[in-house]
């Protein structure tokens, strides 16, 4: 009981970096209607730019988090420009090929850079940790849920009290209306995929904090995690997004301490399938419109 | 007010549109008639920048609007109501209002205030305000569709199609609010399939057949009959 | 010719196998991350047969098509009324869970004293019949191209019919197909079975050349390239997902000399072209107008 517990809590502290990848998803799904297979892969961009901050210079957080910002930024612009704006509107899947042949130039770009295994990254600073009876929680935990909680509020209050908001859920609402109305599609998209990589640099650095190391492996795996996050929570809705993320991290906590790392796997995706086909609209039902014209 | 000259406009290589001229006079109802797949459509999506024109111009008060982005178009006060009202559906009645007038997002107050101008237009709407757009009917989606547009301080009001899948008596409502608007003032350029309905609220109208435009007039000028016949059937072959 | 190209050419028409799986799904308007796990299936079905159960190479090529077929069928059952987005993730899932469940899953037997037969993550070593019968590797080729050649022949048999014209209906406007009267979910489970035929078909074949297959081998990563060879080549035609795989091994080989930058310039290189033909180079533009000029 008491593991079983203590599994939720450890899975918590990852879920909510899942579910800050899932609302990154969510945001240029929900405004492009396409997949951006490179969101993962743009990250890794940003974690390994922090990363060579840490080796270098043994920098102040603010630096590496700075550093981490605008590799992600960078590359989240590129592929934005690449695969989103100069294809044509109604070509879903050469988007999505196109973000993945960007992921082929994001892998073999940092294998070249950084050739070793894996590399060090600045770690949390503080090791604090709070026991409650047999339950222990590590300061991550804590830091993590308090981030997601502030990235989810701030989201919050820029889709539903500022302008640019309104139209980014104008946009993805209903794209044709939105133009209609005289909303600048283009810069709304912009502005959402800035969006999407600034909470993505924020998931990363904080997954790579709580590693202290990246890899190699980090874009197919951020890839994967925010995919099914925001699929088991319910596909184009943020609520579902965070709860998806959730969810996605206790079942692995769980799963990883009754059987193991490779059972763990396999659980977790005949899970994914099973929930798509029993519940394809996630956990919390992003309903469909009928009216949509 | 808007000066069309010579649009022509293609779809790959079908030209629907073959060099179109007309002038959508300022302060009165200016309609547009034409069988389906005339191209009425399509000129309305040309003017509102959606679509781009082989070549013509689209001039207001001597500012030339072809070529112009979408959004700049609105900007410019050429706002369009399109066909099957295209409300965003997940979003509340009034976000759907505040989204339409995005192009003045700076203007607070004007806002507001043309807020409550467009709820006392339409009172239905303010009934409903914090109901998702998609729950409402088709008559109350056309109303918020051009409530939408009106939010935009239109100095030129586009409506493509208004009477489209709605019925006859929803129908008399909206064109009562067309007529309305129209008697306020307003540059209103209006294209109907409901022949019948438009010539009793047109100050001026044209007959667009197969891409060009084939007559314009003043309705009273003409033999009413005649007109709706071509309007829905096109010209007749033979004479 | 010499071992090297016979190798790149088997290469080749072994992905070949696999792209064409991708594109028949996205013809019909599934897009599958997923046909991986039939290439897996027919792979593991195949060497099974074969190396474990000493029987012959022809029993292990029918064993293994009609397990990605059926394996195809039984997912599509479950997954073919799921919209785009949650159909492709499905089919993700599906291929991550063969590719997780074949790294634990062990089953060995002595075979003339050596243990033989698939271990977890360590993989499937000494799927030996083409020693065994004494193959060379351009014997082997010979097989496989005879069976991907009678693969696009077919394929392109159907497009003299209705059936190719039917197919693509459903891809393009399956509502408006039904209102035609052709039912789009019985074509794409038909399609669904073939598209896991067609890579298990590929997998066995693919197992047999290298006589060791591990689960690793089965990724997302080459799940998204089958894909990606369709739409690069075009989806206009079986030859596109072909062309392709070409262009991709192509550029593998001739761009050796920017090694370090191989997948940078490729990839570029894929950007550009979805700019500009989103379809493909091969696309269904392009391929009308060929038969437009053929028929003159």
């Amino acid at each position: 009981m008491v593991d079983f517990v203590q599994n939720i809590l450890d899975g918590i502290s990852v879920g909510s970096a899942y579910s800050l990848l899932a609302l990154g998803f969510t945001l240029i799904f929900g405004a492009m209607g396409r997949l951006n297979i490179a969101y993962g892969p743009s990250i890794m961009i940003g974690v390994f730019a922090g990363a060579s901050l840490s080796q270098d210079v043994t920098g102040s957080l603010i630096l590496v988090f700075g550093a981490t910002l605008f590799g992600t930024l960078v590359a989240t612009l590129y592929v934005e420009r690449l695969s989103f704006a100069a294809v044509k509107t109604d070509a879903v899947l050469a988007s999505m090929v196109s973000t993945f042949a960007i992921w082929m130039q994001f892998d073999e770009i940092i294998a070249h850079l950084f050739p070793l295994r894996t590399y060090a990254f600045h770690g949390w600073d503080v090791a604090t940790v709070i026991e409650i009876g047999p339950f222990v929680i590590r300061h991550s935990i804590l830091l993590n849920l308090v981030i997601v909680f502030a990235v989810v509020v701030g989201l919050r209050f820029f889709l539903y009290k500022s302008y640019f908001g309104l139209a980014l859920r104008a946009v993805t609402d209903n794209r044709q209306s939105a133009i209609v109305s005289g909303v600048n599609v283009a810069r709304i998209v912009l502005i959402a995929f800035i969006l999407a990589g600034t909470i993505g640099a924020i998931a990363g650095f904080v997954i790579a904090m709580g590693d202290g190391q990246v890899t190699l492996k980090f874009g197919l795996w951020a890839t994967l995690k925010g995919l099914i996050a925001m699929i088991i929570g319910g596909l184009g809705s943020l609520r579902g997004a965070v709860v998806g993320g959730l969810v996605l991290g206790i079942i692995e906590a769980q799963a990883q301490w009754y059987l193991g790392a490779s059972l763990r796997e396999v659980i977790v995706y005949a899970l994914l399938f099973l929930s798509l086909v029993i519940l394809p609209n996630g956990l919390l039902g992003a309903k469909q419109h009928v009216h949509r014209v | 007010m808007l000066e069309i000259r010579d649009i022509r406009t293609s779809y790959g290589k079908i030209a629907a549109l073959k060099g179109v001229s007309l002038d959508i006079r300022e302060g009165g109802l200016t309609c547009l008639l034409g069988p389906n797949g005339a191209g009425k459509t399509t000129l309305i999506w040309t003017i509102a920048g959606i679509l781009r024109a082989q070549s013509g111009s689209v001039c207001m008060d001597g500012q030339e609007l072809c070529g112009l982005k979408p959004h700049n178009i609105v900007g410019n006060g050429v706002v369009t109501v399109p066909e099957n009202r295209l409300v965003f559906p997940e979003m509340t009645v009034r976000d759907n209002l505040i989204a339409g007038a995005f192009s003045r997002r700076n203007d607070k107050t004007g806002i507001q205030s043309d807020l409550d101008d467009v709820f006392d237009r339409f009172p239905r709407l303010r009934e409903r305000a914090a109901q998702e757009a998609g729950t409402l009917s088709g008559g109350e989606q056309q109303m918020l569709a051009v409530g939408r547009a009106l939010m935009a301080r239109p100095k030129v009001l586009l409506l493509d199609e208004p009477s489209t899948g709605l019925a006859p008596i929803i129908v008399q409502e909206i064109f009562e609010i067309i007529g309305q608007l129209r008697d306020e003032g307003r540059t209103i350029f209006l294209v109907e399939q409901n022949a019948n309905m438009a010539l009793e609220y047109a100050d001026h109208f044209y007959l667009l057949e197969q891409g060009n435009v084939t007559f314009g007039g003043r309705p009273g000028e003409v033999d009413h009959d005649e007109l709706i016949q071509r309007a829905y059937l096109g010209a007749r072959k033979a004479s | 010719m010499d071992p090297y190209t016979i190798s790149v050419l088997s290469n080749v028409a072994l992905f070949s196998f696999l792209a064409i799986s991708a594109w028949l799904l996205m013809l019909v308007g599934c897009v599958s991350f997923g046909q991986q796990a039939y290439f897996a299936i027919g792979a593991y079905v195949g060497g099974l047969t074969t190396a474990v159960f000493q029987m012959p190479f022809a029993l292990a090529v029918i064993f293994a098509v009609l397990g990605g077929a059926l394996s195809a069928i039984l997912v599509a059952l479950s997954t073919l009324r799921l919209s785009g987005l949650h159909f492709s993730i499905a089919s993700l899932a599906f291929a991550e869970f063969i590719r997780s469940g074949l790294n634990v899953i062990q089953y060995q037997r002595s075979v003339d004293g050596y243990l033989t037969g698939p271990d977890g993550a360590n993989g499937f070593r000494d799927i030996r019949w083409i020693f065994d019968v004494g193959l060379s590797q351009g014997q082997y080729f010979v097989i496989i191209l005879a069976f991907l050649l009678s693969v696009i022949v077919l394929i392109i048999g159907l497009s003299f019919g209705r059936d190719m014209m039917i197919i693509r209906c459903v891809g393009e406007n399956a509502r408006l197909a039904s209102a035609q009267g052709i039912n789009p979910l019985q074509v794409r489970l038909i399609m669904a079975g073939a598209s896991g035929a067609i890579a298990a078909l590929g997998g066995v074949l693919y197992a047999h050349m290298t006589t060791y297959i591990e689960p690793a081998q089965f990724s997302v990563m080459i799940g998204v390239h089958a894909l990606a060879y369709g739409l690069i080549g075009g989806l206009g035609t079986v030859l596109g997902p072909v062309l392709g795989v070409l262009i991709d091994i192509g550029a593998l080989e001739t761009l050796r000399f920017l090694s370090s930058y191989r997948m940078v310039v490729f990839g570029g290189l894929v950007v550009l072209i979805l700019i500009w033909r989103p379809r493909g180079l091969l696309d269904e533009t392009f391929v009308a107008r060929v038969k437009t000029c053929l028929r003159r």
